[in-house]
């Protein structure tokens, strides 16, 4: 394999591992965030919207893992279950915050 | 609503319903056997673009506009629920698309110059759940605007 596609498996690792963490931090500000009024409205006085502030906060989050891993060794045949980690993950944490919203309305929490 | 208000909702929508359905288009190629990854590799990087697009224009119709004017009207209306649930839901699952379509679009570049079936059968599971989480977002959407009336 060349030296321009080792590159680009490292990319790909650095999105997936950048995509888990993103995925785990926007879930628990989201759900800690409607149970913990401080947690929320700091969001809300640093970045003038808690939305904003989550949105932000995936960016910058995303941007320090990728630009830190996008250097480190990765390896081809471990790829794909980072891959499935992430998609995985991704998908979880889609569930539990729809999951969340549900069960918040209906007051159950 | 201003003009500006209203172009920025219609970008909005246009541009992530275009991106979702790229994501589909690049998920059907990826059922042939022998797909064209130059033309997935546009395909994907534009589901990229018009994502960003997507966020960063609901960014400045949610927090001028939704929170004063629309979400008032759904709470006091019928179906509350549209926004507690899916409004809910909807902004901020959407927040993880365009980080998948990056991976998406990064794999394809990958695939384009060396051909694993590993890879492309992860690939393909990204665009699917990709696919999947904007069906959701934008089924939320009609909901939601439904609700206001």
């Amino acid at each position: 394999m060349d030296t321009n596609n080792d590159k680009k498996i490292q990319k790909i690792q650095a999105a997936a591992e950048g995509i888990i963490v993103v995925a785990v931090v926007l879930a628990v500000l989201t759900i800690v965030g409607e149970l913990w009024a401080p947690l929320k409205n700091t969001l809300k006085s640093i970045f003038t919207h808690h939305w904003l502030g989550k949105s932000a906060l995936s960016i910058i989050f995303f941007a320090v893992i990728f630009l830190i891993r996008s250097n480190m060794h990765a390896d081809m045949t471990k790829l794909p279950r980072k891959i499935y980690a992430a998609v995985w993950i991704s998908a979880l944490s889609a569930f539990a915050m729809t999951a969340f919203f549900i069960a918040h309305t209906l007051h159950l929490f | 609503m201003t003009p500006l208000l209203v172009y920025t909702l219609i970008t909005h929508v246009m541009t992530g319903i275009l991106a979702i359905g790229l994501v589909h288009l690049v998920f059907m190629h990826f059922l042939k056997k022998a797909p064209s990854w130059k033309y997935l590799q546009a395909l994907s990087g534009w589901s990229v673009i018009l994502f960003l697009v997507s966020w960063a224009t609901s960014a400045f119709y949610y927090v001028t506009y939704y929170g004063k004017a629309v979400k008032p009207k759904i709470m006091g209306g019928a179906y509350p629920w549209a926004h507690q649930v899916f409004m809910e839901a909807k902004e901020h699952v959407f927040v993880l698309l365009p980080f998948l379509t990056l991976a998406l679009w990064l794999m394809i570049r990958l695939l384009a110059k060396e051909q694993d079936e590993k890879l492309k059968k992860a690939a393909m599971f990204v665009a699917f759940i990709t696919l999947s989480l904007g069906a959701f977002i934008a089924l939320s959407g009609i909901l939601i605007s439904g609700a206001v009336r």
